[in-house]
């Protein structure tokens, strides 16, 4: 690993990243991608620049219904700006800049967007190293579909996954990919004899580009299919109860972390069954940019099963994680599963695969190494 | 570097710099050229998009947008002239037209402090409140504003930008008058005779007094005066004047002379016992106030313009009300003077306005200004390129957010006309109908009383 010199404040010896992200990660939040993200994001930068003794400050800015502080559950603190991130004419340029000025790398979470084109504008005028990651959060079409070159105000996309890199591809600017982070720290291996082999997982937000409807229809006789997330969308919600009639499907809408993790360590497989085409027509252009929940699960020391939309087919290389193309795909994996005809791996191995590739540590070194590389050529210039 | 719609304060400011020495490039429009004035010694960029600001086009948002907040052509011709040409110190001159809230945020991003000497407020910007605070949400105007050098040229100009307009500005020199090298003190003059000689000399357009001098004159000739004569100079509306003076029957007592160039204006102050400027009361300043009185011309001028603010009535000027009978009792009371008081009146107007308007004294402030922002530039934000590409992305965030915000009050004045017609329709149908059908209306009625109170509708 090169060995540069990461202080790049010249008032001090700290080197101060900012991450700044449309939506705050509550109950309200809706778009997805960005919010547990930031949080692991940190953890992880943190550990791997404690790991060389290298000075780093974490930020995070988000954006609510009322100004404040929070502090997460990591410890992490994170300042709230008032305002609505989607909808531009609710912020203030000035309050920005303050949070961008002290920083000397900015990072923004969806960065296609208009509130990313936006904040990353500011810090680019203010001289700062900026870097976009897109969550699927949309694209500011009515600027970049004219003047994709506008987007070289990033200095680099990183992107979260070879295919989240694949949608950043027509704006000439760097891309760097940097898969995860997943949080292996808060999700560890469970206790195997306590798990029900028949007992099924699926996470996600109830929308309709999860797919949840071809777990249901997929599952064998001798299964039990829980699906975790909270109800977004109620006719969508409404159309997969109705589709579970008669199975073994339960509804988890209200599951803390803990509760979540509990149920995790419970489950012996996890299904992921995320679609490009939703069950009214509907296309998804980026229904996985990364597909955190499975990378989670599979923390957990299980096997996952998980379509091949957007990102979810690069999981497919990792240990105890098989793809399947469609719903009649499952339905035959699954009952081979039930049936013991797949071969499961052993629980460390299959952690040990997925945090070596997704992982914290993993992460936070790539990113270190990003950031030394992008700090070097901005001395330079 | 100055840059403006080549006002001649600019130009002249442009020669004397250059005259000693300075390297100078003025940037600006081919719209404005002094066909007067000769090929210029330093380099002239005639580079610039400068949108017509008369009131009727700015009634055109797109064109309001460009002229007023930010033209991309500009910014990208400035961008390129800065980088190639690398000014130690950039002035502005008003940047009317020419989109000066962009022009600042560029001249600001590539490290300069600029100075914006402010002869007018922006055209179109006093109409333009609510989107100033729109652009300046999404640009952060207030973060450029704060390091502008801003030159005023009077304190009435800064009273409308920082509360009519709502800007907040960084620091303000005041600079009345020219950067022109003074007059000699001794320079030639025509002594005040019996006739009272007067002189208008701007543009001929009503908002400059032209109609009201022709009224003042008809009633001092109604008051059995006649030993005064008004030489009217200058370009405008000259053909509606000339018959408006004929229709009065005034053409022996005013006589339009044409354009002359400045230099030779300058020369023809001395001829005059005063000049009649009974211009409109927001005349932010009135240069021709100062080219007068240097040679000796009394000024008559209306109270309330910014050249006002520093002479005193009856001392260095005769201040009027902006009315025909002001005026009129203004050029009775010069004409009733004897020719000897009319003359050390004179000889006191030319002698105070050599310190109050010094030329020499506003040049040398506006050099050390020049060294105090070079010496505060810094290196640029980004590159030039960049900087471009971000402005040019905010304007776009802007324009769309504006047209967003239009929309949604589009649409609550409607919802508004909509539940007032209602009200009102209910209201007659209450009244319409007998008492006992009407208790659910009453009840409507009511609700929608209370919605109206509570909403403003």
């Amino acid at each position: 690993m090169p060995s540069l010199n990461l202080t790049v404040d010249n008032r001090g010896s700290v080197l101060k990243h900012l991450q700044i992200t449309p939506s705050f990660f509550s109950d309200e939040s809706i778009v997805g991608g960005g919010e547990r993200h930031v949080e692991t994001f940190c953890k992880a930068l943190l550990a791997a620049a404690a790991e060389r003794s290298l000075p780093i400050r974490c930020e995070i800015v988000a954006f609510g219904d009322r100004s404040g502080t929070v502090v997460s559950r990591d410890k992490l603190t994170l300042r709230l700006l008032h305002g609505n991130a989607w909808d531009i004419t609710t912020l203030e340029a000035g309050l920005i800049k303050a949070e961008l000025a002290a920083a000397d790398v900015v990072h923004v979470h969806q960065c296609l967007t208009v509130f990313g084109l936006f904040v990353a504008t500011h810090a680019r005028l203010l001289g700062k190293i900026v870097i976009g990651t897109d969550h699927g959060g949309g694209v500011a079409e009515y600027i970049l579909d004219r003047h994709p070159s506008f987007a070289t105000i990033y200095d680099v996309f990183r992107a979260q996954s070879e295919f989240a890199a694949l949608g950043l591809g027509e704006f000439g600017v760097r891309r760097a990919v940097i898969l995860g982070p997943v949080d292996d720290e808060t999700f560890v291996l469970g206790d195997s004899s306590k798990s029900d082999r028949n007992l099924v997982l699926s996470v996600g937000r109830i929308l309709p580009h999860k797919g949840f409807e071809t777990v249901i229809d997929s599952l064998a006789d001798s299964m039990t299919l829980v699906i975790a997330g909270r109800p977004y969308d109620h006719e969508y919600k409404n159309f997969l109860q109705s589709r579970a009639h008669g199975k073994a499907v339960h509804f988890e809408e209200k599951l803390d972390d803990a509760g979540l993790l509990s149920l995790m360590h419970r489950a012996g497989v996890y299904v992921h069954a995320a679609t490009h085409l939703d069950y009214k027509g509907g296309f998804h252009l980026k229904p996985e940019l990364l597909g955190l929940a499975p990378l989670e699960f599979l923390c957990t020391g299980a096997p996952a099963f998980v379509s091949r939309a957007g990102a979810l087919r690069e999981l497919g290389q990792l240990t105890g994680c098989v793809t399947f193309v469609d719903g009649r795909e499952l339905r035959a994996l699954l009952e081979r599963y039930a049936s013991g005809q797949i071969e499961i791996h052993s629980a460390a191995a299959i952690r040990y695969d997925v945090t070596a590739k997704y992982g914290l540590r993993r992460f936070g070194r790539s990113y270190l190494e990003l950031l030394e590389e992008l700090n070097a050529t901005s001395s330079c210039q | 570097m100055t840059i403006g719609g080549y006002e001649l304060v600019a130009r002249d400011l442009a020669r004397r710099l250059h005259s000693e020495g300075h390297r100078v490039a003025v940037a600006s429009s081919p719209l404005f050229g002094d066909s007067t004035s000769q090929q210029e010694d330093f380099e002239v960029f005639r580079i610039l998009q400068c949108i017509d600001h008369s009131p009727e086009i700015f009634r055109n948002e797109d064109v309001l947008q460009l002229g007023l907040f930010i033209n991309l052509h500009n910014i990208k011709a400035m961008k390129e002239l800065v980088t190639d040409w690398k000014p130690d110190a950039v002035a502005c001159f008003n940047l009317s037209g020419l989109g000066p809230f962009g022009l600042l945020h560029l001249f600001h991003s590539l490290g300069h402090h600029p100075i914006w000497r402010i002869g007018d407020t922006p055209a179109g910007a006093k109409q333009s409140r609510s989107e100033i605070t729109r652009f300046s949400r999404i640009f952060d105007t207030d973060d450029v504003f704060k390091d502008i050098n801003f030159v005023a040229i009077s304190l009435r100009v800064m009273d409308e930008l920082s509360r009519d307009i709502g800007l907040r500005m960084g620091p303000v020199t005041l600079l009345r008058g020219s950067f022109l090298q003074n007059p000699p003190l001794d320079s030639q003059w025509r002594d005040s005779s019996k006739e009272l000689r007067l002189i208008f000399a701007s543009r001929i357009e009503s908002h400059k007094g032209t109609d009201l001098l022709l009224e003042a004159a008809d009633r001092v000739r109604g008051r059995g005066i006649t030993n005064f004569h008004i030489d009217v100079f200058g370009a405008g509306r000259v053909a509606r004047f000339q018959q408006q003076t004929y229709a009065r029957n005034l053409e022996n007592i005013v006589s339009y002379q044409g354009v002359l160039p400045k230099s030779k204006m300058l020369e023809r102050f001395g001829d005059y016992d005063a000049l009649l400027f009974p211009t409109w009361e927001r005349e932010p300043f009135g240069n021709v106030v100062v080219e007068a009185s240097s040679a000796g011309c009394i000024p008559i001028i209306t109270a309330t313009i910014g050249a006002a603010e520093c002479l005193v009535d009856g001392v260095d000027c005769i201040k009027i009300r902006r009315d025909p009978d002001d005026l009129s009792d203004a050029i009775v009371g010069l004409a009733n003077q004897e020719p000897t008081d009319r003359n050390a009146f004179r000889m006191r107007v030319k002698r105070n306005a050599r310190s109050t308007f010094d030329g020499d004294q506003n040049f040398n402030r506006m050099k050390t200004l020049f060294e105090t922002v070079a010496k505060l530039r810094r290196q640029p934000s980004a590159s030039p390129d960049q900087i471009l590409v971000s402005l040019a992305m905010l304007t776009h965030i802007w324009r769309r957010n504006s047209s967003q915000l239009d929309e949604r009050e589009a649409q609550i004045d409607s919802l508004q006309t909509d539940v007032r017609e209602l009200h009102t329709f209910i209201r007659a149908l209450v009244g319409s109908i007998s008492w006992k059908a009407t208790a659910p209306l009453r009840a409507m009625e009511k609700v929608f009383g209370q919605f109206r109170r509570i909403s403003g509708i």
